[in-house]
């Protein structure tokens, strides 16, 4: 039993661990950095520290928003116990925090998905709706993160 | 209590302690008969065995003992300083510098330096003629006391100097520590001195009261002085490797410095609690004017923390005095290490910056600057040639100078090597100062032969990058025949900087104040003719970079548009933008890996409305127009 954070992108439910969310940040602005690849949103000032913004959308294939649609930024912490990295990632909204018993997840079919199954862990079936648990520590590539580990060693003023 | 915390603070004081004896080794080559010197290098074996003993570095020990007893027969006047001597100490010192870092250090290596010691050791004495090498323990009417010692665990939280206090017990005799078996947590002491039980307490006084401490006498404990290894059973196990890659980074920080942050503390509370009554009182004159005063204490909050940063260029060149030693041996080069302004004080990243740098500066004097004596005689110099390390604080800058009084730059020999190489057309004509830049790219270097210690493909460039890393300058001027000058300008603080905040279309960005030379207006209109991507300044044709254009923003709705214009080295080039917001002193903030290759932005500052404006790095901004 564990309890999840629920999250729609697109017209997915996506299951993520709260052990690994820090913080959602609604209304949030993100400042754009030029000359980035599509799939970086940009920069946000996170308590202070400087932190990248990947876009879940482009990571999963998904349309851009419109600039004038709303979404907001979940600021997750994953890593090792010695090797905390803290990154943020968008999602459209935020939908609901559930408890999930390991036996009601089950496996996901590979086909029929139109983003990176690696991602998914499992799926379960909630009220008719599906909801895909997500290894957020495989959707941020190693070039995602091998940035990150360093803010807190740069940062000691 | 972790045994490990106590490994890494004893690692720490050991390099102090080494640093130290590099010093002392130093002035003692100067002037081999001060006793002074030599009496405090023993004290440092001393310590080193000591303390070395009680975390398991038994190679340590073997080596501090095999030193100690050779410079206790120098304070005995048994044996005299000699040049072998102190090459040799020289050698432990680095090789304890190994240990300290790595366990599975070389054993054939090991031994071969125990070997050393010990014929220098036995060459010594026999030119002093002299009785015995293995020093004779004075008379056993000294008493034996057994301490049995327990650390209690707020010891090191206190960060009480454990060692030094040890050292304390060592000072009254012979000493000798081990780990009782089976229980890490306490240690036997065996003390034979002539002092009374009364010393033995006083020298243990500062830790008391935190430790269980038993001193018994003992009447037949002998130690044996012959048996080179005094080995305490310490478990090895622990993960050393783990214990020893943790590097905590301490700072030495002037107790005045510190006063006044305990001052300002003082005054921010009571401000606090001012602003706190007033708004209840709903006095908005006093809710003002606290306001004000908290702003003001947060500038010298700002200024202290950045204060406390700071830190002299003294331990840096102690180790640099170090280099020039060897280096001059290794090179057959007699050479005067001048400093001036060791008490400059800069942030401590940035001497940590710019250590490797100088010291490549410094090489390169030494090794291509300097001749050898003979030369420097038929040139009509004295034999000795002097390297000078000049620093000095002007404004916000740190200026460090590295001259030499060696052959200096040969212009031509430059030149031609660059147009070999294919750097440099053969026609151009180039200024002096355009000739010394040649020597910063890559893959330059001029030594006809490769030595040992500069040259090695790792050159002049790097220096140049990793200065510029920390937001430096470097530059180089040179007089054939009289010598070199390298001069470094470099930012006192990294954290804060001065700059000038700018829009295009919704981005903010911040340019550093120090890189700007002029702002101007221009009109959409003119500047859609200019074809060449080049606007005239001040009588010169300048390239410039339009922002919106580079980031594929939309068009500026402005009819007027801003050009800034840098000047960096003496280079100018122009950015134009949509609108210049005005100066902020920002804090930069890294930018993390993600964006390592974006190479025109150093950073982001968090502006006073939480937004985020891009710090460029002026000079990497100026390579897109090239480009582009």
């Amino acid at each position: 039993m564990d309890t999840y954070l629920i999250f729609i992108l697109g017209n997915e439910h996506f299951a993520v661990s709260v052990s690994k969310v820090l913080e959602v940040l609604q209304r949030q602005k993100v400042t754009p950095v030029p000359k980035t690849p599509p799939h970086i949103q940009g920069i946000i000032n996170f308590r202070g520290d400087i932190l990248p913004v990947i876009d879940t959308r482009s990571k999963f294939n998904l349309p851009k928003l419109n600039s004038d649609e709303k979404f907001l930024v979940i600021v997750f912490e994953i890593g090792s116990k010695e090797q905390k990295i803290i990154i943020a990632a968008t999602a459209d909204s935020v939908k609901d925090v559930l408890e999930i018993k390991d036996s009601d997840v089950k496996p996901v079919p590979e086909l029929g998905l139109n983003y990176n199954s690696k991602f998914i862990s499992g799926a379960i079936n909630k009220d008719d709706k599906f909801i895909l648990m997500l290894d957020i520590e495989k959707v941020f590539t190693n070039s995602d993160l091998s940035n990150i580990n360093e803010i807190h060693l740069t940062e000691n003023l | 209590m972790d045994l490990s915390q106590f490994r890494q603070k004893y690692v720490e004081d050991a390099t102090e302690l080494l640093d130290n004896l590099d010093n002392a080794l130093l002035s003692l080559e100067k002037d081999k008969q001060n006793q002074e010197y030599s009496e405090q290098i023993f004290r440092i074996m001393h310590t080193l065995k000591g303390s070395g003993a009680m975390y398991g570095f038994d190679k340590i020990v073997e080596l501090t003992h095999q030193l100690e007893s050779l410079y206790n027969l120098i304070r005995d006047n048994k044996v005299s300083v000699s040049d072998e001597i102190i090459q040799v100490t020289f050698f432990v010192a680095d090789h304890i510098r190994d240990l300290l870092q790595n366990d599975n250090v070389d054993e054939v290596k090991h031994l071969k330096i125990l070997e050393k010691i010990n014929f220098v050791a036995k060459k010594a004495e026999i030119e002093k003629t002299v009785e015995k090498i293995v020093f004779k323990e004075t008379e056993i009417k000294n008493r034996t006391w057994k301490i049995v010692f327990k650390p209690d665990e707020s010891i090191f939280e206190r960060n009480i100097n454990i060692v030094e206090t040890l050292h304390c017990l060592f000072l009254l005799g012979k000493c000798e520590i081990s780990v009782q078996e089976n229980e890490e947590k306490v240690w036997n002491i065996i003390l034979q001195t002539e002092k009374t039980q009364v010393d033995i307490e006083d020298a243990l006084f500062f830790i008391s009261n935190l430790c269980e401490i038993e001193i018994l006498k003992e009447e037949i404990i002998e130690i044996d002085t012959n048996q080179e290894n005094v080995s305490p059973n310490i478990p090895t196990s622990q993960g050393k490797n783990e214990v020893l890659k943790y590097s905590t980074s301490r700072i030495m920080v002037d107790s005045t410095k510190l006063d006044t942050l305990l001052y300002l503390v003082s005054e921010l509370v009571t401000t606090k609690s001012e602003l706190l009554l007033s708004v209840e009182k709903r006095n908005y004159i006093k809710i003002a004017e606290a306001t004000e005063k908290i702003d003001n204490l947060s500038k010298l909050f700002r200024d202290n923390a950045l204060n406390i940063r700071l830190i002299s260029l003294r331990d840096m060149l102690n180790r640099f005095q170090r280099l020039v030693h060897d280096l001059s041996h290794q090179l057959n080069k007699q050479i005067d290490f001048e400093i001036n302004g060791e008490d400059t004080e800069l942030d401590k990243n940035i001497v940590d910056a710019i250590a490797e740098p100088i010291m490549h500066l410094i090489r390169n004097s030494i090794d291509h600057g300097i001749e050898t004596p003979e030369e420097r005689i038929k040139a009509g110099k004295k034999p000795t040639g002097i390297v000078k390390f000049f620093a000095y604080k002007s404004g916000s800058f740190v200026f460090i100078q590295i001259s030499d009084d060696g052959h200096g730059i040969n212009k031509q020999k430059i030149r031609q090597k660059a147009i070999e190489k294919g750097f440099l057309n053969a026609e151009k004509q180039l200024s002096d100062k355009e000739i010394y830049d040649l020597i910063f790219i890559p893959g330059f270097s001029t030594a006809e032969s490769i030595t040992q210690v500069s040259g090695r493909g790792v050159g002049m460039d790097i220096v140049k990058h990793k200065i510029q890393d920390i937001r430096g300058e470097i530059s180089i001027d040179s007089e054939e025949g009289l010598g070199t000058y390298f001069t470094l300008k470099l930012q006192q603080t990294i954290s804060i900087i001065d700059t000038m905040l700018i829009r295009s279309h919704n981005s903010i960005f911040a340019i550093p104040v120090e890189d700007i030379e002029n702002c101007e207006l221009i009109s959409k209109h003119e500047l859609l003719q200019k074809h060449n991507k080049q606007i005239s300044y001040q009588n010169e044709l300048i390239p410039y970079l339009h922002l919106n254009e580079e980031f594929q923003f939309p068009e500026s709705q402005n009819e007027k548009l801003r050009i800034i214009v840098i000047n960096k080295q003496e280079k100018r080039f122009a950015i134009i933008s949509d609108e210049i917001i005005g100066e902020y002193q920002a804090v930069v903030k890294p930018l993390s890996k993600t964006f390592s290759e974006i190479e025109f932005l150093s950073g982001a500052c968090i502006l006073g409305d939480r937004n985020i404006a891009l710090l460029f790095d002026t000079e990497k901004l100026k390579n897109l127009i090239s480009h582009s």
